[in-house]
Order: C-alpha cells, then structure tokens, then sequence
C-alpha cells in the first residue's frame, strides 16, 4: 500500500501559528540564532596570501606585497612608483586577522590592492614564559624590531604607520619616541585620554591591578571577556536576532560568523604589560597627562612630528570618539575623522571597502 | 465579527511586550552597571578571582614538586631561557644589520672615491694631452725656422767660456767623512 501524498503537516501547521504570534515567533528566531550559532562551521580568516619575513618569539611579521589590479577605463592612472612600507599594528587582546577578516573586506587587501607594501604585525599568543613583558619591551623590542625589518625589506628608512584600537595607542607611543622612523601615523579607534574611554575604564578603574594580575603570569581571556561582554550586556542576545536573519543568506552568514570567531578568539596579555597598561593608562591617564616612562625616557605625545590621521567611529564603545580625538589636543596638526560606525564596523563592515580604504590610500599618498 | 479598535491585538501585543523588556532591561543593565557600588564589588571579584588562581597554581607547583616532578615554574625558566637566547640572537642580528649597513656605506664612498680618481686621471690625461700637444706645437714651431734658415750660428761661445773660467778656478775641498760611532 502506498503512503497517502496528500497528508496534512500537522507540524508545518502549528508552526505557522506559533509564528504568527509575533512574541513567540522572536523567541523561536532566538531559538534558531543561538542553534546556527552554536553549530554551524567558523569561517577561516586571513586568507590574504603573506610572506613571513620577520619572527621575534611569537610574533611575526607578515608581508602583503603591493598588487595592483588593472585600473577602471577612465578611471586614473595608478602611481606605480615605489611606495614606502605600511606597517598594520593591531591590539594585544585580539587576534591580527581582524584587519584581513575575508576577502571583500580585509585592510590587508585594500591597501595592497592600491600599490602600498603591507606588513601585518601578528602578535601571537604569548605564552606563560612571556608573562614579563612590559610595555617597553613591546614598544622597544617587538614593534621596534618589526618596524625596522619592515623597513629594510622595503627598502626605505621610514614607514607608514596604522594602528587599530590598542594597536593605535601603542603605534603613537612608538611614534613619540622614534620619530625619525615614521613617515605618517594614521590611528582608528584608539583610546588615547583615558578619563574618556567609558564604561570599560569605569571597570578596570576599581581593579587592585597587583592583586588581581600577576606579574610573572598571564592575564586570561576567562577574565577579560565578561568585561568586554557587559559593555553592552543585552547585545550579547539581541545578536541571535542578526545571525538568524544572516542565516537565510550563505554570503551573509559567512560575514557574520567569521566576526563572531574573531569576537570569539581573544588573546590573553602578559601580566606585566597589563598591569603597566591598566594602571598607567586606564587608571592614572599617564599617556594624556604625561609621566609615563618607558626606561629614562618620557612618552610625550607631543613629540610626534610627523603627519597624523585620526580616525573615531560616532558609536564606540570601547574607544569612544572624545577619547581617541583627544589626541589632537596634543598634537595640533593632527586631522580628525569621525565616522558614522561602530568600534569594528570601520575594519569589517562595508564602510571599510567603501569609504575607509580609499581615504587611508589617499591620505598615505599624501604624506608620502 | 469584525474586530472593534479596542480589543488589542495578542500577536502583535506579545511583540511589543518583547520591545519592552528589552529596551527596560537595557536600561536596568546601563544603571547596574553605573553604579560605583556593582563596579567597586567587579573589582573586588577580578582581585579575589586573581589571588584564588595564583594560590591554586602555587599550590599545584608544591604538589608536583613533592613528587619530583617538573613544576610548572621549572618549565618557565626553561622556556624564559629559550627566549632569553633568541633575544640575544636577534640583537646579533641587528649588529650584522648595522655592520652591513655600515659597509653599504663603506661600499659607496670606496665607489665614489674611485669614480673621482678615475675622473682625476682622465682630467690629468687630458691637461697632459694638451700640454703634449702644445709641445708638439712648440717643437714644430721651433724646427721650421731652421730648416727657413740653416746658415744662423749656434751659441758656441758660452760653453766655451765656462770651461776656460773653470780651470782657472781653485780645486774645492774633498767632502768630510760621516763621523764614525
């Protein structure tokens, strides 16, 4: 006997009235969202190809060599001369493939793609073994160092400079002590007047940093995500909604899992650098004040010389924009951007391919 | 019966019932988590969770270290070491890249030296060319007046002379010996 054709989906039918009622149809999209979420494959990132071509214990140094793509008919003429190296620094506490997060949306490859030599600083993970590296040895080993082979590899003596979020903040305090090495430093989202950073330095304001940090240990991702996760508390469900919606689309999906793994893949810091960063940058506000001494030597932001870009989203809640413009107070020839963006949709939204590599390429093309 | 504007809508109603708890726990979270009180205790937990990992790790060392095995801590130093010499490697590293450096320059003046010589020789070649030239010039200037006239007479005279006042002249004194030591 053949199964009847025409039965009736009892279960198709009591969803379509679970759906209809609009409370219960979010809940079933939530549903659905932490299920995609929970089960469905991460993205690989940073798919640019590369050439190592410096490696100081977990760091390396990766080389995106210029490509120009055969312009547009009409478009103009891309200036094919020698460009000097754009040196990419991204923050401590994520991974570096936020700047080359897919294809269509990676800095890496818009840079490139416009005639600049790229070189990616890739922290890695430290290890317990790093656990006593400080701020200065990070500025004046590690950043110096791959500044310098950045350098000699591309055949001149200064670079360009891009520094994202805490990358930026490390990349100008780098600036202020080796000026002659950069030839522009261009920053988004990067704190710089700490009194303004927020509701993350109102957390970190009250933490005992000796007590809570050990200085020959690391500071673990267990202790900074629920940080970073109650700087917007409810977000951290409504997301469900956007993965649920990007499920329909394969495209979209890709998109928005491979910014939740980055979101997802955060690094731990070596406890002494925390404990310097925290409590002389978010704590006493050294950088913006003054006082902070890297060995005998003062950071004076004032003593950056060279052409400075600063670059603030509009919806920031990590670096807000009054904290990253700060640093135009004290380097007056600085120029200030605000974008109308959040913290990472300037690197990994369509404002990025769209308006911010352009701006970046022209702005480097001019100081250089 | 048509639906009068005053019954409410249920499947609209438990949406907008949504709407509003989201938008008051958004609110209830940004006061909980202005409040100096819930920020000063998060401190106090990031401290407390801090000081609990340190002590259970300490202790963990001293279980390991009573059994004679490798602590985590012997590990470390190893590891610390390893980095230690790579340090040490890459600031050799940056020592022959200044010393290359320095050659490249080095290089370069040696090459510039020698384009000048070089170019200092081809000057001298050519002043002497010219002076040779000139000789050559002046020589066949002063051969063709004699060959025009071959009969003028030469300067004898003088030489003649000196001869004569030279043997009338005292012989000079031999040179004295060098002093013996």
């Amino acid at each position: 006997m053949q199964p009847p054709t025409h039965a009736p989906d009892l279960l198709r039918a009591v969803g379509d009235l679970w759906m209809r009622i609009d409370g219960l149809s979010r809940i079933e999209r939530l549903r659905r969202g932490i299920h995609v979420h929970s089960t469905h494959p991460r993205p690989a990132l940073g798919q640019t190809p590369y050439q190592v071509v410096h490696v100081h214990d977990k760091l390396q140094l990766k080389h995106y060599p210029a490509s120009v793509s055969s312009p547009a008919e009409g478009s103009e003429p891309v200036d094919m001369r020698p460009r000097p190296p754009v040196v990419l620094v991204p923050s401590l506490i994520n991974r570096a493939t936020i700047l080359d997060l897919e294809p269509e949306r990676s800095l890496v490859r818009g840079l490139s793609e416009k005639g600049h030599p790229v070189y990616l600083v890739d922290w890695g993970t430290p290890g317990p073994e790093d656990a006593q590296e400080d701020v200065g040895y990070v500025l004046e080993s590690l950043l110096h160092r791959s500044i310098d082979r950045a350098c000699r590899h591309a055949g001149h003596s200064q670079a360009l400079l891009f520094g994202y979020c805490m990358g930026g903040t490390l990349a100008a305090m780098y600036t202020a002590l080796h000026p002659d090495r950069v030839a522009g430093l261009s920053l988004l989202n990067a704190p710089f007047h700490f009194e303004k950073a927020g509701r993350f330095r109102d957390f970190v304001a009250h933490v005992d940093v000796d007590k809570a940090i050990a200085k020959d240990g690391l500071l673990p991702v267990s202790m900074m995500k629920p940080a970073f996760q109650l700087l917007d508390p409810v977000g951290a469900i409504t997301k469900f909604f956007n993965i649920e919606k990007a499920s329909r689309d394969p495209k979209r999906l890709r998109r928005t899992l491979a910014r939740e793994r980055w979101l997802e893949e955060n690094l731990p810091l070596p406890g002494a650098f925390a404990q310097e960063f925290i409590s002389k940058a978010y704590q006493q506000d050294l950088l913006f004040n003054g006082g902070w001494f890297i060995g005998q030597r003062e950071i004076r932001l004032q003593d950056i010389t060279c052409p400075v870009l600063v670059c603030s989203a509009e919806r920031d809640f990590i670096a807000p924009a009054e904290s990253a413009e700060a640093l135009a107070d004290l380097v007056p020839h600085a120029r200030v951007e605000r974008l109308d963006a959040g913290h990472i949709g300037v690197i990994v939204g369509a404002f990025g391919p769209r308006h911010f590599y352009p701006m970046l390429d022209t702005w480097m093309r001019e100081v250089a | 019966m048509a639906n009068s504007g005053h019954i409410p809508d249920f499947n609209k109603l438990s949406g907008q019932m949504y709407d509003v708890w989201e938008q008051s726990m958004t609110r209830w979270w940004d006061e909980v988590l202005e409040s100096p009180a819930f920020l000063k205790q998060m401190g106090q937990n990031l401290a407390s969770q801090g000081r609990l990992r340190s002590a259970y790790e300490k202790q963990v060392d001293k279980n390991l270290e009573q059994l004679h095995l490798p602590t985590r801590q012997d590990m470390l130093r190893v590891a610390r070491i390893a980095s230690l010499l790579e340090d040490r490697q890459l600031q050799l590293e940056d020592r022959i890249l200044q010393l290359q450096d320095k050659l490249v320059e080095l290089e370069k003046e040696a090459l510039t030296a020698r384009v000048e010589a070089a170019e200092a020789r081809l000057e001298m070649n050519e002043r002497l060319a010219g002076m040779e030239s000139k000789l050559d010039q002046l020589l066949a200037q002063s051969a063709a007046p004699a060959k025009k006239a071959p009969a003028r007479r030469t300067r004898k005279a003088p030489a003649k002379a000196a001869a004569k006042a030279a043997a009338e002249s005292p012989p000079k004194a031999p040179a004295k010996a060098p002093a013996k030591d």
